[in-house]
This record gives C-alpha cells, structure tokens and sequence, in this order.
C-alpha cells in the first residue's frame, strides 16, 4: 500500500515525465514578442494567481463544510443566518484585491492607447475577405490574401504546416520601432490581431481607429481576423514579418519596382489568350469564394456568372458592375481592389470561361474610361 | 378585483372544469399551466440548440471542412445562441416564475391572467419564424446572435424574420415581466412584506426590472436594423452619416443587463435550495437583496467591456473596465453568503443540492473569467477568442442551465405529486458536470493561444484541445436524455411526493398538499 | 377562480410600466437619430 506522500511523488514524476508532451498543449499566452504583449502576459498571470488564491480559500473552505457539516456524519445544524463583521470583512477585502489589479491594468491601458511618435505608419483595410495595406510614408499598396490551397480545407491535400495562417504577400516591418495601424474596412466590421504583437482593432468601415505596435525581435507573427465578418471570416489571416531595417529596406524597394511595372500595364493593350490567362488567375483570388470556381455561385445567396445576363449582355454593363458592385447586396466595387488591367483581365475570362462564349476582349483602356463616367466613382487603393 | 363578479353573469364555464385537450392548453390562464407551457417550450428548445451545439462541434473535431460549408456554420452558430438564449434560458426562468411566485407570494394566479397566456403563446410563433428561416433562401441568420451591422445589412430574407422573432420574444418578455412585477408589488398576502418574502421573489422581482428597462431598448436597435435593411435608413451606414459603433452602444446597453437577466433567478432557485438541503436559514438575506440590487444596478454602466476593441479613447476603457471590475464585489457576497448557509449546516445532497453546490462553484469559474476579461488590456487579447466563449458557457450552462436542472428536480415533485428517480438523476448530474467541464474547461486555452470565435476551420495547433471539447460535448448533450427520461416519468407517475417533500424545505409552496391543486389561496393565507 | 379582493392598484402598476417600456423604445430610435 503506497503512503499519500508516495503517490504524490508518483503523480509529480508523472507531470514532469509528461512535459515534452504536454508542450504541445499551448496553457497561456502566446510568447510576447513586443513590450506591450509581454506586460499583458504578466499582467494576465497576476490576475490569474490571484484568482487562484481566491477560488482555493473560497472553495477549499466549501468542500471542507461539505465533507464535516453533513448529516450522515452526524452535524447538527446551526441556526446562525447572519454576522454583519464578517460581511463587511467580505465585502472591503475583495473591493482592495480589485484597487490592487486596477492600478497596473490602468498603466497598461494608457500605454497601449498612446499611438504618438511613430516612426512609419501603415494603413490597414478590412475586405470581405482579406487585408490590405498601405505604407502612409512609402506609397507602397498590395493585397493579403490567405493562400491555403482550398484542396487542403477540404481534406483531398494534406495540411501544411502554417495553414489557415499563411498569406501570399505579409506585411513586413522593421525590427524595433513603433509602429503605428490605422484601421480601417471597406464593407463590414473586421479587426486585426496579431497576439504575439499584443495589437487588436477593429476594422469599421467608415472610421479610422489607430494602434501601434513594437516588435522586439525579428520573425513572422501570425494573426487572424477576429470579428465575423461572412462566411470566410475564418479564412482572412494576417503575417507580420519583422525583419532587420536592411532587410526592411530592400524588401521597400522590390515592392515600389512591382508597382511601377502594374502601373505600366495599364496602358498597354494585350490579346484574348493573355487577358483570359491573367483573368482566371484574378477570377480565383477575388470572385471564386462566391461565384465559385464554376461560375455557378451559390443559390439564393451568390447569383451564378456562368450564363447570367451581364457576363453575356453588353460588356460596358459587365464593366461598371465589376467597378462599382451592387449597393445593398454583398457584390463589392471591385473598382478600388483591381487595376484597370487586372478588371480587363477577370471581365474578359468571365466572359469566355464556362458556357460564356462571347468572344469579348476589354482593355484596360477601357475600364480607364468606365471609371470616370456612369456610377459613383471608385473609391481609391487600400 | 371584480373579475370574478363579471365572470359570474356571462361566462358559462367559469365554475365547471377547465377544457380538455388542446383547447386546454390554448386557452388556459392558469398560472400552473402556463409554467408547465413555459418548461416544455423551453425543454424542447433546449434539444433543437443543443443538436446545433453538437453539429458545430462535429465540424470543429478536426482542422479542414467535413461537415458543414461556411456559411451553413455561422447559422449554426447564430441561431444555437439565439434559441438558446431566447427559447431556452428565459422561458424556462418565467416557467418558474409562473409556477413558483404566486405560490410563494400566497396568490390566486399572476395579475393578469389573460395577459400571461398570450405571453406564452407568442413564444412558439416566434420559434417559428426562427426555425423555419433555415428553408428560405439564404438560409437562417448567420450573423451572430449579437447582429451586429453593416454585416446583418448583407443578409437575405430570414433576417427580417429573425428581427421579427426578437420584436415578438422581447414584448413576451415585457408582457411576462409587467406579470410579475404587478403580482409581486400588488398582491402578497397580507403579512408578508418585501423583506419577509423568498429571496427566489426577489431575484424575479429585480429581473423582470432589467426586462422593462432594456427590452424596449433591443427593440428600438433591431427596428432600426430593419430600416437600415428596408428602407433606406443610414443610422448604421457611415456613407449615410450613420454609425456602425452606435449599434454596438445600443445593443450592448440591453445585452448587459441582458446577460443579467440570465442568472439573476439562477440564484433565486439556488438561494432556494441550498437553505433546504443545509437544514439552516439562508445567511445574510437582506445582503442577498442588496447585492442582487446592486448588481442589477451596476449592470447598466459596463455595457462597453463588450466593445474593448473598438478603438474607443483610453478614459472610455478605464471606466468601463473600474465598473465591471465593481461587479465582482456584489457577486463575491453573493457566493459567500451561499457559502455560509452550507457552512456548519446538516447537508444531504439529494440531485437538487448536487447541481446547486456545482453552480456555486463552477458559476465562480465563469465569474473569475468574466473578471479577467474586465481587465481591459487583456481583454484586448481575448475578445473575439474562444477564452470569451468558455466565460459564458461557464456562467450560462453550469450556471443559468444548471439551476433550472436543480430547481425542476426540486419543485417538480410538488408540481406533479411524484418524486422523480434519484439514481437517474444522480448519473444525469455526475455526467452532465463531468460532460460540461470536458467541453469548455479546454477553451479558455484555446483562447490563450488564439484562436477566434465564429471560425468553421482553424489553424493545427488548436486541433488537441477541440477535439476534447468534441468529446466532451458528445457526452454532455447525450446525458441530457437521461434528464428527458428523468421527467418524462415524474410528470406521470411514480413514488407519491409528500406535502413537504424536502426535510428542511421551508415556504408557502410547501404548505400545500403534493401536486399543488390547479387552484390554490383562493382565500389568502396569514403570514406572521 | 379569482376571488373577488379589494382593489390593489394593480392597473396602475401595469399601466406604468407599459408606458416606460414604450417612452423608452420611442427615445431608442429617437437618440439614434441624432
């Protein structure tokens, strides 16, 4: 017969054999990688440890009474139903517990609201589905968009490593300085996280609500949207990669090339086949998640492109309604999103994939000119 | 009161029995009867939600989409939250209340009778309207129970319908709440004051205060979600000069004392039970009546610890995060006092006392993580998380859930004259704590780590502790069966209850023979 | 049966809180307006 003493042992033995395993198990927080993250970690375990101390006092003292104040053992009932000392004893103790969290959670919510002196501010736009960003101090514009293969959420592809929280082009930031976001979204509420950063806000279309960020070490931080947003709420991550100011400056540079080059397409005229290639490839980051890689959409939700009447009537009203969308439903103006030429493109496959056989080919040139006439005019680049 | 006179001279049936048979129940304005309609509703409410719970864990055991597309999941989600909170949670409180405060109070019937029948049967329209939207195109509502716009401006058809459903359940809630609040004001019996009448009383009393004051609230909020939708309104649509953010403000002010209004009979059935288990008065009632107050007070100036990450200024934070901190205090008593009731009593733990003692203690978890969700910057990193949905499982299930369980085991033998089996009920106890834990206990961690709310699909390192909570969910709703049988027999037949029923069981209810007559204190009885 | 009982202001209790509910659903709308 193993004494109490020994079991415990035994059960301690156990816990600290079982610990490779058990890390797999995530407890807490995730590991802070900024000031900010690291003191709402400590705060968080303040808050935690005194919870503890309380429900151990509170409840051991429970379990104590239910063990010795029961009738099969025997206690008879006291009569006592009030003792006005001990209520006030418990009503101004947990009143000082509560000063003594307020004051640092106090210091910590301060800190986190001073969004001044950044060194480089980014603007960040919530779309249905996906982030976009706009480096204030470099012009720099581009698209995040989660790049999971859609084989791997359904199950005919096994999963990689990062997935649900990889994207095709992450936010890069250099090590060390202040970081300032200003939020904003496009269509619904969004909101940006990142934990390891310590950095949450919501994205409300309309308003521009701004936080800021430092991260202390150089790697990638991974995040998700965090307001239900639709019906791929789950599937619009977010990467920081923080890098070394070198790094950050080269990474710059490549970005303001690639724009340029976009921005020389725009004037160029291009044939059927390089339209209809570049489309399809448009088609599938932006239109799929709701008309389907088929064109058939989803029915009573998401109308169908394949045979519908604008992908098949005149093109000028394919044109404005991929620009401008349609108020009131849940077809966005894709005229801010797109590039002319990248409209030209997806216009020109919608027009000729599937049963579509209209023969069409839209220039960007054209979709130039769309912009300035009919409808309310796009709104402008995340 | 001379509606028994009028009754007289033009009413044939006033003095036979009641009707038989579906007209019975359609017309009844018996308060017994009504609560019997309200328990049921809400019995079979509890099932359709919880088969949704079960379907939306199904899909959650793994990472990748097995079960469900995206879209279909966010219904589940919204419409389980809704039902749950709205066809479950308040029904079977005010199938309670119905039962239990004319009794308690030494009163023929509710105030208005006629008045307390249409409450409940508007009930079932607006279930309806809920579950049938899932047939319409679109499918059901799938934008959070919380509905927040310019997302809930996006969806089809059943949105409407779904604002329809709240504007019925909420004018249910006020009719049922004008109820008792006239019963309770108007119509003790002689001798018994307010501070001599059940704390159970009390608890309804204050709730159906939170009800006058935030229903008509939510009410304004969802109409204009429906003009925003319909006809051209702008207050949510920053194009229009609206405010998203506004919506949030309004609806959070009802969804606060909202949550409130969840628990507050939670501890009138507790505060019931533990005295009559424990042998020895409940301790410190007038404490218990202020900090029920006090907490119904403090409930209308936290509303935006909902709203942490809106990006509202910094002396905004602080003083929601101060006054919700606040609320730990009155609770705190609360939980004390239940505490020292139980402290050198004569306990026996008969399946009423077992889930009352589980909600003391599990409903402090949800209170404990309620407290560090206050804290605003950590809140910062929890909101939207799975750490928010294992706070107010917590609070919602072993608390709110938990005390209906315990006080149906309590009541029903003197509702229908039987005891119901204890062995059952102990295995539906033991598996229902053990099921709940195993479920929500893991999401605080998944939290921690990071993983969103409202999500069909989630990154691999969540995939350990969702597949427990799966697991756990399988073993909590089939325990719920047991729970089905449990009363399926005691409502018909079995051990015959005594008057008292319970050793220690103190209050009018008791004084009445076992079932309860369909008419009771005609005359009014004398409290010293 | 209701018993015939002396008057217990009952109505007016009702008709109170009838009327907050409505003043306050009104002034919802209202305040969103603004």
């Amino acid at each position: 017969m193993t004494s109490i003493r020994q079991r415990v042992g035994i059960a301690g033995a156990a816990w600290a054999a079982s610990q490779p395993v058990l890390a797999e198990y995530a407890y807490n927080l995730q590991v802070p990688a900024s000031k900010v993250a690291q003191d709402v970690f400590d705060l968080h375990n303040l808050i935690m440890l005194v919870c503890l101390g309380i429900f151990i006092v509170v409840f051991g003292t429970m379990f104590y009474s239910l063990l010795k104040h029961r009738k099969s053992a025997g206690h008879k009932a006291a009569h006592f139903h009030e003792n006005t000392t001990v209520e006030v004893i418990w009503t101004v103790i947990p009143f000082v517990i509560l000063m003594g969290m307020a004051y640092p959670a106090a210091k910590v919510v301060i800190d986190m609201k001073d969004t001044s002196n950044p060194d480089m501010s980014i603007k960040v736009t919530g779309y249905q589905w996906k982030w976009g960003y706009t480096y204030l101090n470099d012009g720099v514009s581009f698209y995040s968009t989660l790049s999971t293969p859609r084989d791997q959420i359904e199950g005919s592809a096994a999963k990689s490593e990062n997935y649900l929280l990889e994207v095709d082009e992450p936010m890069v930031v250099p090590v060390g300085k202040r970081v300032r976001l200003l939020i904003t979204a496009n269509d619904v509420i969004h909101s940006w996280w990142v934990p390891a950063l310590g950095a949450k806000q919501d994205a409300i279309p309309g308003f521009i609500r701004d936080i800021w960020f430092k991260a202390d070490k150089v790697g990638t931080y991974r995040g998700q949207c965090v307001e239900l947003c639709g019906k791929d709420h789950g599937f619009m991550p977010i990467v920081v990669e923080v890098v070394s100011e070198a790094d950050y400056k080269i990474w710059l540079e490549k970005k303001k090339g690639a724009a340029t080059a976009s921005a020389a397409d725009d004037s160029k005229t291009f044939d059927q086949a390089e339209l209809i290639a570049r489309g399809e490839k448009v088609y599938t980051a932006n239109c799929a998640a709701c008309h389907q890689a088929n064109g058939m959409g989803l029915p009573g939700v998401f109308l169908p492109i394949n045979g519908s009447k604008v992908a098949t009537g005149p093109i000028d009203e394919h044109i404005r309604t991929v620009l401008n969308g349609r108020p009131g439903t849940a077809m966005a103006a894709f005229g801010g999103q797109l590039s002319d030429t990248d409209i030209a493109a997806v216009v020109t496959y919608q027009r000729n994939a599937w049963d579509n056989k209209t023969g069409d080919a839209a220039q960007p040139a054209q979709i130039a000119a769309a912009r300035g006439g009919a409808e309310a005019a796009a709104p402008a680049a995340p | 009161m001379t509606d028994a006179a009028h009754a007289h001279g033009h009413d044939d049936h006033s003095h036979h029995a009641p009707p038989a048979g579906v007209m019975r129940w359609l017309t009844t304005t018996n308060h017994k009867d009504i609560g019997s309609l309200y328990l049921w509703f809400a019995l079979i409410m509890l099932f359709t939600a919880g088969s949704m719970a079960l379907l939306i864990r199904a899909e959650l055991f793994q990472p990748g989409l097995q079960l469900t597309n995206p879209d279909f999941f966010n219904q589940l989600t919204t419409m389980h939250g809704l039902i749950m909170i709205f066809g479950v949670i308040m029904p079977a409180f005010s199938g309670f209340a119905n039962w239990q405060v004319p009794l308690m109070l030494g009163a023929p019937d509710m105030a208005f009778p006629r008045m307390n029948n249409w409450a409940f049967w508007i009930l079932p329209v607006a279930g309806v309207l809920l579950m049938g939207s899932f047939l319409l195109p679109g499918g059901a509502v799938a934008g959070g129970w919380t509905m927040y716009p310019p997302l809930f401006i996006q969806g089809g058809i059943s949105y409407d319908l779904t604002i329809l459903a709240v504007h019925i359940m909420g004018l249910s809630s006020i009719m049922g709440s004008i109820n008792i609040i006239t019963t309770i004001l108007n119509m003790r019996a002689p001798g018994l004051t307010l501070m001599k009448m059940p704390l159970f009383c009390w608890t309804w009393l204050i709730t159906a205060y939170l009800l006058i004051a935030t229903m008509p609230v939510l009410a304004g909020a969802v109409t204009m979600l429906l003009t925003d939708r319909n006809f051209g309104t702008s207050f949510f649509n920053a194009a229009g000069g609206g405010d998203p953010v506004m919506f949030q403000h309004i609806f959070w002010f009802f969804a606060h004392p909202e949550v409130y209004i969840l628990i507050l009979p939670a501890f009138g059935i507790v505060s019931s039970i533990i005295p009559t288990f424990a042998r020895k008065p409940l301790f410190g009632y007038a404490s218990m009546v202020y900090a029920t107050a006090s907490i119904a007070i403090l409930s209308f100036i936290v509303w935006a610890h909902h709203m942490f990450a809106v990006g509202m200024p910094a002396a905004a934070q602080l003083f929601f995060m101060f006054s919700t901190m606040l609320i730990a205090v009155p609770t705190g008593v609360k939980v004390f006092n239940w505490v020292a009731t139980m402290w050198k009593g004569s306990m026996t733990f008969e399946t009423p006392m077992l889930f009352a003692i589980a909600f003391v203690c599990l409903f402090t978890i949800g209170g404990f993580s309620g407290l560090v969700l206050a804290i605003a910057p950590v809140d910062i990193q929890l909101h939207d998380t799975y750490y928010v949905v294992a706070h107010f499982h917590y609070v919602l299930v072993s608390g709110a859930l938990f005390s209906i369980f315990a006080g149906i085991y309590y009541w029903l033998p003197k509702w229908s004259g039987y005891m119901y089996d204890e062995t059952l009920g102990k295995w539906h106890f033991w598996l229902s704590v053990i099921g709940m834990n195993i479920v929500f206990f893991p999401m605080h961690f998944l939290g921690l780590a990071g993983m969103p709310r409202r999500i069909p699909d989630y990154a691999l390192q969540f995939t350990e502790f969702n597949q427990i909570a799966t697991v756990g969910a399988f073993i909590f709703g089939f325990s719920q069966l047991i729970f089905l049988v449990v009363v399926l027999r005691a409502a018909k037949g079995g051990v015959k209850a005594t008057d008292r029923v319970w050793e220690g069981a103190e209050g009018l209810e008791w004084t009445l023979p076992s079932p309860a007559p369909y008419h009771t204190f005609e005359t009014a009885p004398v409290v010293k | 049966m209701m018993a015939a009982g002396k008057p217990n202001g009952k109505y007016r209790t009702a008709i109170l809180l009838a009327v907050w509910a409505l003043g306050l659903f009104i002034f919802t709308l209202y305040s969103g307006l603004k």
